[in-house]
């Protein structure tokens, strides 16, 4: 044994010369963070779910079980629209955002003059602050000025009230959802099939393939992966959308288009009901998880 | 176990550890948490505050947006002016008064925020624990204005101490065209009758009325719980806990409604707020709303700017009491009050600066930069010179005069649970879900019951 080796440093250089030793040594911060940020909240969250704390209020803070969930699954229609709510401009938006998105990945994947402004151009719906972008879309929905209604009363039809009558508002916030979450899809798939090797479209082009066949038997399959996560990330945030509701309605008229986030906040902050705000906040957490699980499981099976 | 990280497993902790943050910070609440009940002491001012006589220090004020623009301006001009002869350091915040809410949520529980809040019904009351007691600085404000209307004592009080102090009461009439009215032959009404028959005409010439049916602190509930209670429905009965808002005459007055919605309304009001009625009678679509003397007033600046048609606006505009129903022609009592949070480590100045800003001079001075859009509190304030030189602002003086004023959990005390309703929107709501067509009138008075039971319990 030589000296150097009896020194503890190299101990220590042995240890973290370990991949796995070292590799979770650099999550530790990451890992601290999060159980602060994320974490504790998240927790405290659920706490709060099983109490009655409201804002102020010092006689609340009881600990009262599942009552909140009760309350909120047997005597809150206006919850039960939200999740529903919830479930449809999710499911709906998702789609629109793929089909849509991946339309646009496969135009800007083409070689054209300025195809670098427009790629940069298609991201603004996502780099504009959603506040600041879903105001510009409040006004344009306006019920007095709205300039939809105006080039609709150029050619002679009676606009409706975009933010008024029911479906309206509801169909009003997917609009801007869509046209605000499509530009992650597109570059995200853009991305992908940047990846994809050009040698397999020429095989396929010599064998005679036509362009509907090199998109549905090579690049549908090897974006699979980009999809499925772009599908989990937009799934999971479109689910606790809050900003383009809270702008575009405030969750009206009448309750319609509230999703669970601004239900929650709506109970929570302005209704100072924390604790049943929290609990609508974490209804959807379990289902949310199970999903999370599946996708990350798939994506596993197909490494 | 191979100690060898591979590209794949650290994609995977990695990706597993991402989609998890995401997933519990999406499912976390939105909401800041409450502070615990054991942190929550009954509000005192801290003696570490430093006496503005020393001078130095800083104050914040979160305060609403107004929507008579000069009124923010000559506020922010005297709190400067106040702030360097005391060599305080004010910064006056102006955000929508219907986001004051979630940040004072968010300041009482962090503790830290603003020092001064202005928001509008009996907030004081509700957050008296972490309120200070301001009863010194409004004993002397009570003498120098000569005395508040006493209604808004109980806005303002809570266990003996006076928690806000009043700044100003507006609402509760209706601005209308006199031109086009008078052009179809109809007058301003007095009952809701013929408040209906009126806007039915005025629909029929193209000029239909306006109201609000949306999520907002100021006109929604202005109209919609005095035409409840004009019409005999109740949120609740006297004892404060005793939902009774399931009655035939709420049912009748949401029929009511649908009907007076269908023929003399605009379609648009179920999703405006405070200001989109504001827009439409200045661009000329609706002959009447429910307003403050917000229009009249910006329909003035803008003539004097020379803006024809915001000229037209305001010479043919005049305004119009609360219509009576069966059961009289209340209006909903409110107003703006300003507290001190027990958080503030300049609690001496802060009352200082109310102080200064509640002294005849000064709240005149401001007063009359609304030119009547905010009255004041006191019966002094009546014989504010606007109120005497502009006849069409008079409807808005006889308000605080008639004592119509009902508060909200009328007939029960105003109480925490009456706010939180408030807050919520649930009466505007049962309304708009008539109106809209969601649920039929009788169902709508049920639905308003089981959620008013969430909260009266």
């Amino acid at each position: 044994m030589t000296r150097r080796d009896q020194v503890p440093r190299n101990r220590i250089a042995e240890f973290f010369d370990r991949e796995d030793v070292l590799g979770y040594t650099l999550l530790i911060p990451v890992a601290i963070l999060l159980g602060i940020f994320v974490g504790y909240p998240f927790i405290y969250g659920v706490w709060l779910a099983l109490t009655d704390t409201r804002i102020a209020d010092s006689t609340s803070g009881n600990f009262v079980g599942l009552e909140n969930f009760e309350r909120l699954l047997f005597r809150d229609s206006i919850f039960i629209q939200a999740l529903k709510n919830s479930f449809f401009y999710t499911a709906v938006t998702t789609v629109f955002k793929f089909v849509l998105g991946l339309l646009m990945a496969a135009v800007l994947n083409l070689k054209f003059r300025g195809n670098r402004y427009v790629r940069s151009a298609t991201l603004l719906p996502w780099i504009i602050p959603t506040v600041l972008s879903t105001l510009a879309w409040r006004w344009m929905f306006d019920g007095s000025f709205s300039v939809f209604n105006w080039m609709l009363r150029q050619v002679g039809i009676v606009g409706p009230s975009w933010l008024g009558s029911w479906p309206w508002p509801f169909i009003s916030i997917m609009i801007v959802n869509i046209w605000r979450g499509m530009p992650f899809f597109g570059v995200s798939f853009l991305a992908g099939m940047q990846t994809i090797s050009q040698e397999l479209y020429e095989a396929a082009m010599i064998d005679g393939s036509t362009a509907w066949q090199r998109f549905w038997y090579i690049t549908l399959p090897l974006l699979r992966p980009v999809i499925i996560v772009v599908l989990l990330l937009s799934t999971i945030l479109t689910f606790a959308d809050f900003q383009i509701v809270y702008a575009l309605t405030g969750g009206g008229p009448a309750n319609q288009t509230h999703l669970l986030a601004t239900y929650s906040y709506q109970i929570g902050l302005r209704g100072l009901e924390i604790g049943v705000g929290a609990a609508i906040s974490l209804f959807l957490f379990p289902v949310l998880a199970v999903i999370v699980f599946l996708t990350l499981l798939s994506l596993r099976r197909d490494d | 176990m191979s100690s060898k990280i591979t590209r794949r497993k650290f994609l995977t902790i990695a990706g597993t550890a991402t989609a998890s943050t995401a997933l519990a910070a999406c499912a976390a609440p939105t909401a800041v948490p409450a502070p615990k009940p054991a942190e929550q002491k009954p509000a005192e001012a801290k003696p570490a505050a430093p006496a503005v006589a020393t001078g130095g220090g800083s104050l914040s004020f979160l305060t609403w947006t107004n929507f008579v623009p000069e009124m923010d301006t000559k506020l922010d001009q005297m709190t400067k002016a106040w702030g360097d002869k005391n060599k305080v350091d004010v910064k006056v915040e102006h955000i929508n008064i219907n986001d004051i809410p979630a940040r004072r949520a968010a300041a009482i529980q962090a503790k830290t925020g603003p020092d001064l809040i202005w928001d509008s019904q009996n907030w004081g009351t509700l957050f008296k624990d972490v309120l200070v007691d301001v009863s010194d600085v409004m004993n002397e404000a009570a003498s120098a204005n000569g005395g508040w209307y006493k209604w808004t004592e109980q806005f303002c009080k809570a266990d003996g101490q006076w928690k806000t102090v009043p700044h100003g009461f507006s609402g509760g009439t209706f601005i209308y065209r006199t031109d086009l009215f008078k052009q179809n032959g109809v007058t301003a009404p007095k009952t809701y009758d013929e408040f209906i028959k009126v806007a039915e005409t005025m629909k029929k010439a193209g000029k239909p009325f306006g109201q609000a049916v949306g999520h907002s602190f100021g006109d929604p509930p202005g109209f919609w719980y005095p035409f409840l209670w004009a019409h005999g429905g109740k949120e609740v009965n006297e004892d404060g806990k005793t939902v009774a808002i399931n009655s035939p005459d709420t049912v009748m007055a949401i029929e009511k409604a649908v009907d007076m919605y269908k023929r003399g309304f605009a379609d648009a009001g179920l999703a405006w707020d405070d200001s989109a009625n504001n827009r439409s009678y200045l661009a000329e679509e609706i002959s009447a709303t429910e307003n403050g003397a917000s229009i009249y007033f910006v329909a003035g600046r803008d003539a004097a700017k020379g803006d024809e048609r915001a000229k037209r606006v305001r010479e043919n505009s005049d305004h119009f009491a609360k219509p009576a129903g069966p059961k009289g022609a209340p209006i909903l009592a409110g107003g703006y009050y300003t507290g001190i949070m027990n958080y503030s480590k300049n609690v001496n100045a802060a009352k200082d600066l109310l102080r200064y800003l509640m002294q005849p001079p000064t709240y005149l001075e401001w007063m009359e930069s609304g030119q009547g859009y905010l009255q004041g509190l006191a019966p002094k304030y009546e014989d504010q010179p606007i109120f005497k030189t502009d006849p069409k602002m008079k409807p808005f003086v006889d308000n605080l005069k008639s004592g119509n004023a009902l508060w909200l959990g009328w007939p029960g005390p105003l109480s925490a649970a009456a706010f939180r309703v408030y807050n919520n929107y649930t009466i505007v709501d049962m309304f708009a879900k008539a109106i809209s067509g969601e649920l039929k009138p009788a169902d709508a008075a049920k639905w308003a019951e089981d959620q008013l039971k969430n909260v009266y319990k």
